[in-house]
């Protein structure tokens, strides 16, 4: 049951919005913009792209987690959900 | 004549009067004594001997050393145990410690003879015992946790320790638990941090190390305690290497101006659903104590933000983004936070305030309606016709399955009065006053101590609930299986 719990708390610490550091007013094209910029960033090892700010403080970030959170904010019934979540916790 | 023989000669008689078991452990007790007793006027007089033959002939000198011999009996009495727990088991000497402590405690009522040695196993050895071999008493009450918490298994632990707020007045727990065991207990608590639950485990407890960790514990609660009598505690608790942290972190809280941080954590609820809401499962997910009332405060502060006016501002946001299905989506949000709610609240404890709001209601109808259901899992082994309707398992199996029905019975509680009153004359009342019974008949000595906890809570349960009946069978029955408990 806890393993449960923690899964949600994970589900909401790796909010797309929050791995890919954007506002939520964000276009398309900066989405894909921000998207190759990480993408680059963790290719190139790059300490600062490692993690990210979350509410509970800095959390891990692959290019896996990078490339789950492009997809997710290209789908606008996905974005819209995950829009509502991270505007309260901007 | 000398004391001892004396004493001796009592615990024949006493053998002699009371039934076999009783007779059996009152010999056994009468030879360890016999032992200890040859062995200390022996090494007395060894000692007496060896003054002697190094010329020292002070009359003092050698009377004080004649009378030495009461404190090697004192000595040997107690010190095989203290060896063990103190010394062996957390230097890693296991089979020596077990040697002694099996020793130790040859002799005593069966509720302290099997589970120390559980107890120091499930602590030290390389390899955990099969406690579900056990006798369901306190120390592998005690093993059970641990065992658990060794596992990484933190929210059954939790469960599994949810006995400790309910044991009942009458010696349930011998000194020595209450010393070794419950210090343990705690210090396995103190290790992860716990101090919510040092403080909760070592109202069980007493001696030196229980002492020294109420305090830290005492300082991380915001209670008042001064850094001399924190500097003392210490010093005269075993274990002062591993509590030097401890000590110094107590210590550090207490500076004027500052604030534990359990207080801080306790006080601050975010206002923005959000925020609380992470925070909350944060908590949960950690395996921290949570408030359920903070929960349902929760679910007030989302009742404005699902409600249609806001859900509607959202769906445009959803058209502006091109969303196919806004309506669905705002939909799912709201599954996903009454969901995730639901969650909070099984992880949570105590009360539900009795004014909440609308959507604060509806999770707590869900939660009355799946704890009522659940409740079946455990009341339907013992119909109303009474007996029992399923095979009695192990001992410790029944016991651990008691405390998650007792555990469960606490969670139903708290949705109020009315619901536990519907509880209990739907199967509740049969299966607290029967299910000790049919453990007792089932294993008899190995269960004496678990049915004494069990119908105590029944009793007094009973007793909340006005049904006379089932409290004075209970009472009753607590009477008959705490004589037995001491064979």
């Amino acid at each position: 049951m806890s393993a449960g719990r923690e899964n949600l708390l994970r589900r909401h610490l790796a909010n797309p919005f929050f791995v890919l550091e954007l506002p939520l007013d964000a276009s398309r094209e900066q989405l894909e913009r921000q998207g190759a910029k990480l993408l680059a960033l963790l290719a190139a090892q790059v300490a600062e792209a490692s993690t990210y700010p979350t509410p509970l403080g800095r959390k891990e970030r692959t290019d896996e987690m990078v490339r789950a959170a492009l997809a997710e904010l290209r789908d606008p019934d996905r974005r819209l959900a995950h829009e509502w979540w991270a505007r309260g916790l901007a | 004549m000398n004391p001892f023989a004396i004493l001796f000669l009592i615990r024949l008689l006493m053998g002699n009067k009371a039934g076999d078991s009783i007779r059996r452990r009152h010999l056994i007790l009468a030879g360890k004594q016999a032992v200890h007793l040859v062995l200390a006027i022996w090494l007395t007089s060894l000692g007496v001997d060896l003054v002697r033959a190094a010329g020292l002939t002070d009359e003092v000198v050698l009377s004080l050393l004649e009378a030495s011999w009461i404190v090697l009996l004192v000595l040997l009495h107690l010190g095989p145990e203290w060896l063990a727990w103190r010394e062996l088991g957390p230097r890693g000497w296991v089979r020596t410690g077990r040697g002694l402590l099996r020793w130790a405690t040859a002799g005593r009522r069966r509720a302290d003879r099997t589970g120390p040695l559980a107890l120091f196993s499930t602590l030290w050895a390389a390899e955990t015992p099969d406690l579900y071999e056990e006798d369901a008493g306190p120390w592998t009450a005690i093993a059970l946790v641990l065992d658990a918490e060794r596992r990484g298994e933190p929210e059954r632990a939790r469960a599994l320790a949810h006995w400790i707020d309910h044991v009942p007045p009458g010696n349930l727990l011998s000194w020595r638990l209450r010393t070794y065991g419950i210090e343990v207990f705690a210090r396995s608590a103190a290790r992860a941090g716990d101090w919510r639950e040092v403080a909760r485990r070592v109202r069980l407890g007493r001696g030196r190390g229980v002492r020294f960790l109420r305090k830290v514990a005492a300082v991380h609660e915001g209670k008042r305690v001064s850094a001399a009598a924190l500097w003392w505690a210490w010093a005269l608790a075993p274990g002062r290497k591993e509590g030097r942290s401890w000590r110094d972190a107590a210590l550090a809280t207490i500076t004027p101006g500052s604030e534990p941080e359990t207080a801080r954590e306790a006080t601050e609820p975010s206002a923005v659903p959000w925020l609380e809401h992470l925070r909350l499962l944060d908590t949960a997910a950690a395996g921290r104590p949570l408030a359920l009332d903070r929960v349902a405060r929760l679910a007030d502060a989302w009742q404005e933000e699902l409600s249609g006016q806001r859900v509607a501002q959202w769906m445009v946001r959803g058209l502006e983004l091109g969303a196919r299905a806004p309506s669905e989506v705002c939909r799912e949000i709201r599954g996903q936070v009454m969901s995730e709610l639901d969650a909070l609240v099984e992880a949570a404890q105590g009360g539900w305030p009795e004014e909440t709001s609308e959507l604060a209601a509806e999770l707590m109808a869900r939660r009355r309606g799946l704890l009522l259901q659940g409740l079946s899992r455990w009341t339907t082994g013992f119909p109303s016709r009474g007996g029992v309707d399923r095979p009695i398992r192990l001992p410790v199996e029944e016991w651990t399955d008691w405390v998650a029905f007792h555990d469960h019975v606490f969670r139903v509680a708290s949705c109020g009065r009315e619901t536990l009153q519907t509880a209990w004359h739907n199967g509740l009342r049969l299966t607290a006053c029967n299910w000790p019974v049919h453990l007792q008949r089932a294993h008899g000595e190995k269960s004496h101590w678990a049915a004494c906890v069990m119908y105590a809570w029944a009793g007094w349960f009973a007793a909340w609930a006005g049904d006379d009946e089932i409290q004075r069978l209970s009472e009753s029955n607590f009477k008959i299986a705490r004589t037995q408990l001491d064979h």
